[in-house]
């Protein structure tokens, strides 16, 4: 893993309880070649899998069978190693919703609506990155 | 009090029945019907009788069921037929129970036998079977309306739900679709069509629950102080390319001094691009749409009274805009359906029939009316009527 080749790559979370499309999902960005990607289905596992994989970025989905992404993201992000981690959630319910609950997200904090396409989505993506580079 | 006057009809062939009738009717002065007063008509025709109703406004029918062109029963059902809305009183000649009990199953309001009636009965008659026939209206309209309420709520209910269940798959085959893409890439013309075909398919599909979210979106409402005229500028802006590309022209009549309302501009602005869209795609090439404002008393009709749940009450000034077009009208018989929801007469052209009822929804969250109909001279009107600020 620490090797130069590695090094350059971007560190992504996919938290989402929706077993096929985080595969998919990883399958897709890993063959960008740009992105290593670390994909689990369990919100209760997010916050040990982000300190073990320290990811640059979290795509996560809200709606979970174990919990609320929201929550699970509330964990992660008390900790101070992760406190400006780039953050896309990405969900198929309507995103009205997810603001009005929880507006302690919105700094550095996407909100991205499914379907999506890949090229849109890695356009997000990287825009986040930059940003969280700049800032 | 104010008088209302109730248009008679009577439809009887014995002229010199017919004309005690009219006189025991417009002489009338009993306390309990002082407040009317009656006008009476004469028909001694069925034929005459669906002439004149076809043409003038009957508050209420007084039947001879045996007249030269028709007799017994056959009388009633016919004239039922061509107006089911004006309550119906036979006449009859003799006292007969069998035919008492058919009539008032036929859908006669009461049941009156010649000669046997004082004047006392017979005006309580005519005027029961009024008032008994606009409570069976008015039942009917909130029934109507009710129905109408409760479809969009369980729509707007099952729609969160199924957006979650359905936009997840759709995310997955996306995704799955972007990764064959990848896979397949090369010279090849077709599968790279098909790829494209089946992305297409996946955005259309998520258009359709887009369109269903709305409804549970709906209660959030951002109102603000606004110029009805600007709102709908900018809707004829969007819709001004199609227009163009079917050689449609506008027409606006905006009135200058129209008060202010007080909308959610989006919202209002999707319900003005939808009335547009709707307009311009029932018109044929080079036909004209007109677009008007203009502020206007209310009158009667569905939502206006002075119950708590009706939007205006008759007479009260509104802000309406109004967009008629000079294409084919809508037959009568789906007119009833057009703000139901998944009602469409579009289907095989994309159409999901949520279009009308979102935008009723909408303006009914405005506290608004918003009214379709054919007009006498061709066309079809669609009109909202808005509140204006005080």
């Amino acid at each position: 893993m620490i090797n130069g080749f590695h090094m350059s790559k971007k560190k992504i979370l996919v938290i989402d309880d929706e077993v096929n499309f985080s595969n998919l999902l990883k399958i897709n960005l890993e063959d960008i070649g740009e992105y290593e990607v670390k994909a689990i289905y369990k919100g209760s596992e997010g916050y040990e899998a982000a300190r073990e994989f320290c990811p640059d970025m979290i795509i996560i989905d809200v709606v979970l069978k174990d919990a609320d992404g929201r929550d699970v993201l509330s964990l992660i992000k008390s900790d101070s190693q992760f406190q400006h981690v780039s953050v896309i959630i990405l969900s198929a319910v309507p995103l009205k919703q997810i603001l009005e609950k929880h507006p302690v997200l919105l700094g550095n904090t996407l909100i991205l609506s499914k379907p999506i396409t890949l090229a849109m989505l890695v356009e997000h993506i990287h825009q986040q990155l930059k940003k969280s580079e700049n800032g | 009090m104010q008088k209302n006057i109730i248009h008679v009809m009577v439809v009887e062939d014995d002229r010199d029945e017919a004309e005690l009738i009219g006189t025991l009717l417009t002489t009338a002065k009993i306390p309990e019907v002082s407040a009317e007063a009656f006008r009476v008509s004469y028909q001694t025709t069925l034929r005459g009788a669906m002439a004149e109703i076809a043409k003038e406004y009957v508050d209420v029918i007084l039947l001879d069921l045996n007249l030269p062109d028709s007799g017994g029963l056959d009388t009633l059902i016919k004239l039922r037929g061509e107006a089911p809305s004006i309550p119906i009183v036979v006449l009859t000649g003799a006292y007969d129970r069998k035919l008492a009990i058919d009539v008032l199953h036929r859908g006669a309001q009461d049941y009156l036998i010649k000669g046997k009636s004082d004047h006392q009965l017979l005006l309580r008659s005519v005027r029961y079977s009024v008032e008994r026939k606009r409570a069976e209206e008015e039942l009917k309209r909130i029934q109507t309306q009710l129905i109408q309420a409760e479809k969009m709520k369980s729509v707007g209910r099952l729609a969160a739900g199924a957006a979650h269940e359905v936009k997840n798959p759709l995310a997955i085959i996306m995704m799955g679709i972007d990764y064959l893409t990848r896979k397949f890439e090369g010279p090849d013309e077709k599968t790279k069509m098909i790829m494209q075909q089946m992305k297409d398919a996946v955005l259309r599909a998520d258009y359709v629950v887009k369109g269903l979210l709305n409804f549970s979106s709906l209660k959030d409402l951002d109102m603000k102080v606004t110029n009805l005229d600007e709102v709908l500028k900018e809707s004829i802006a969007l819709v001004r390319h199609a227009m163009e590309k079917r050689q449609i022209g506008i027409v606006t009549d905006f009135d200058p001094h129209l008060p202010m309302v007080k909308i959610d501009r989006s919202r209002i602005q999707q319900v003005f691009v939808n009335l547009l869209t709707n307009a311009e795609e029932s018109m044929p090439d080079g036909c004209q749409l007109t677009v008007k404002t203009y502020a206007k008393k209310v009158e009667s009709g569905s939502s206006v009274g002075y119950r708590t749940e009706d939007h205006f009450v008759p007479g009260q000034l509104s802000v309406v805009a109004e967009i008629s077009n000079t294409g084919p009208a809508i037959p009568e018989e789906i007119l009833e359906n057009i703000f139901d929801p998944f009602f469409t007469t579009k289907r095989e052209r994309g159409g999901t029939g949520l279009g009308l009822s979102v935008a009723k929804s909408i303006v009914d969250q405005h506290k608004g009316l918003i009214r379709i109909y054919n007009r006498e001279e061709g066309g079809v009107c669609a009109a909202v009527f808005l509140q204006p600020v005080d």
